[in-house]
């Protein structure tokens, strides 16, 4: 994929505590959240209505030229920002809300429902992800919501694992006895003890997550399985646009293309700049 | 003086591969409001276990029976709530590791308003001011409480634990080797401490330790622990000038001391029983060098001396 090789081109000229992915990341970001909430002001066009020929490559009055019905290239790609982050960002948290408290409570209480659970998000998270997501979105049918579901479900045991690993090695610790001794909760020893040494692991998954997310949201929109048409949606152009590469439309693929690229871009540098800054044992290197 | 702890044949237990492993087994002590107890042993004898269950603060799966009665109440019938009331507020441990008994993502402040709001209903204020004064008794100034724990050194992390033990005025605070992992300078400073709250805060101390130099500095009385029972409970002056157990001697006897008559350093020899499976007579009778026949087949009854000394021992029927 070509941004894992530009990511890993960056972590090459990105030295320190994650500074400068930060801001990169930040910046990018940045400029399609101006896209997400501007998206009327920006595209100069109605995204879903035919404005001009078919077929007509970049120029000064369709900069991203346009595609077979004549519609836009440029005002579809900013508004498939909405639809992209919107997706990525609903899909990863539901994840997360889901993922954490399961990892939390089995990993603080162990036992039998520990090991239930932990098979459970194990069988999930060896299953193949897209293929996952595939399945049960031609189960639920297209549809914002839907994607999303199943998206979040190819996540779940991303944050089941991490948090529960970490509450493990956490409740292990000293201070915790220590809180123990002095009175503390449950309820305050997860909260105030275990949770609070977990979220900066969590920030950085989200932020990766939310990279990969985008990918795969995509990637079924791709195959027909995402947003319905005529939406605008990145994946959904990008296949629309593949069947006339042979004729040397290539803009119709390029930019969707790159938009998808740029935002993962964009989260995977934040994500490293997180990790980064959140992790000490990095910060050795 | 009242007595404050009662522990009448105490047992604790842990699963070990299907059977009961007793860590503690049948332990009787009383400790008298005002004392500073040393519970001194080598490692594995159980001491840190005997600590802990004061609190129970033990593991799942293990097992405690006898009685505990502290202040009128029996610890080993207490459910968990209410043994949760009495942590930090009535009774109060400190740990081996000031490294890492403090939280590493919350400042010294918020320990001591959760310990403390946990217990008692006061407003934040009222918490930052009680926490104010109790660090300033253990020599940290109360702009620390802005720190984190990382920010400290071991010496000043132990003070604010002890700080943080004594918030709520406690009647019995238990030190688990508190100046093991320190270095000889601070750990001098911290004894001293130790010794000095007991005044100002009017607290009982049972002190956890495998160190006899440090005992003798503090304790009041000592309590030797071996195989999971106590072999004998003596007036710290009298132990060391008139030990009883063989064990006790044994101890005594490795030592150093700057005696230039007693140059030579006694070890003793073989390693404790393995008390999943306790052997039938005394638990010392293979490493003692006074045994007599009856030590192998009958484990002795503790033996009262005097007022205050007993010994577990068939030398003193």
């Amino acid at each position: 994929m070509e941004f894992r090789a530009l990511h890993s081109l960056f972590r090459k000229i990105v030295k320190g505590h994650g500074g400068i992915a930060l801001l990169i990341g930040g910046l990018i970001l940045l400029v399609f959240i101006v896209f997400f909430i501007f998206a009327p002001f920006i595209a100069p066009y109605d995204p879903i209505k035919p404005v001009g020929p078919s077929f007509s490559p970049p120029t000064t009055k369709f900069i991203m030229g346009t595609d077979n019905f004549g519609r836009d290239v440029f005002s579809r790609v900013i508004w498939g920002t909405r639809i992209a982050l919107t997706v990525a960002i609903f899909a990863t948290l539901l994840a997360a809300f889901i993922g954490i408290p399961l990892g939390l409570f089995s990993g603080y209480r162990g036992g039998l429902f520990d090991r239930v659970l932990t098979m459970i998000m194990d069988s999930i998270y060896s299953f193949p992800g897209l293929i996952l997501a595939i399945a049960i979105a031609a189960m639920l049918g297209p549809g914002i919501i839907n994607i999303s579901v199943s998206i979040a479900t190819i996540y779940v045991p991303t944050y089941f694992r991490v948090v529960r690993n970490q509450v493990n090695s956490i409740k292990a610790e000293l201070y915790v006895e220590a809180a123990r001794a002095l009175g503390a909760t449950d309820g305050v020893i997860l909260r105030k003890y275990i949770f609070r040494g977990v979220v900066p692991t969590i920030l950085v998954i989200l932020s990766m997550n939310i990279a990969d997310a985008i990918l795969t949201e995509a990637g079924l929109s791709f195959l027909g399985l995402g947003i319905p048409p005529p939406t605008p949606d990145w994946g959904f152009d990008l296949s629309n646009g593949q069947r006339f590469l042979l004729q040397n439309s290539w803009w119709m693929v390029f930019y969707p293309g790159l938009m998808i690229v740029l935002i993962t871009l964009g989260f995977s540098l934040l994500g490293e700049g997180l990790q980064e800054r959140f992790n000490p044992k990095l910060k050795e290197r | 003086m009242g007595i404050l702890l009662e522990a009448k044949d105490l047992k604790v237990g842990y699963r070990v591969e299907g059977k009961i492993l007793w860590a503690v087994d049948g332990v009787s002590f009383q400790v008298e409001e005002g004392d500073i107890v040393g519970l001194v042993g080598e490692s594995g004898c159980g001491k840190s276990t005997l600590g802990i269950s004061f609190l129970r603060l033990l593991p799942p799966g293990s097992r405690i029976e006898g009685s505990l009665i502290f202040n009128g109440r029996d610890l080993v019938k207490l459910s968990e709530e209410e043994l949760r009331k009495i942590r930090g507020k009535e009774i109060a441990m400190i740990f081996q590791d000031p490294m890492t008994s403090l939280n590493p993502v919350m400042k010294i402040k918020d320990h001591f308003i959760e310990t403390i709001r946990t217990h008692i209903d006061v407003s934040e204020e009222k918490a930052l001011e009680m926490s104010a004064n109790v660090l300033e008794a253990v020599g940290i100034p109360s702009s620390r409480l802005e720190s984190y724990a990382f920010e400290l050194s071991g010496g000043q992390r132990q003070r604010v634990m002890i700080a943080l033990a004594l918030v709520l005025n406690p009647k019995l605070l238990i030190a688990d080797e508190p100046t093991t992992s320190l270095d000889v300078i601070v750990q001098a400073q911290i004894l001293d401490l130790i010794a000095s709250v007991r005044e100002k805060f009017g607290v009982t101390i049972i002190l956890i330790t495998h160190d006899l130099g440090v005992v003798a500095q503090m304790a009041n009385r000592i309590m030797v622990m071996y195989a999971g029972e106590i072999v004998e409970i003596a007036p710290t002056d009298k132990l060391f000038s008139s030990p009883l157990h063989p064990y006790t001697k044994a101890l005594l006897g490795a030592v150093p001391t700057i005696d230039l008559n007693d140059l030579e350093l006694h070890s003793l020899d073989g390693s404790p029983p393995n008390l999943l499976n306790p052997p039938r007579g005394c638990r010392f009778y293979p490493r003692c060098f006074e045994a007599m026949d009856i030590c192998k087949s009958r484990n002795p009854h503790v033996v009262r001396i005097s007022r205050d000394r007993y010994v577990k021992c068939w030398k003193y029927r």
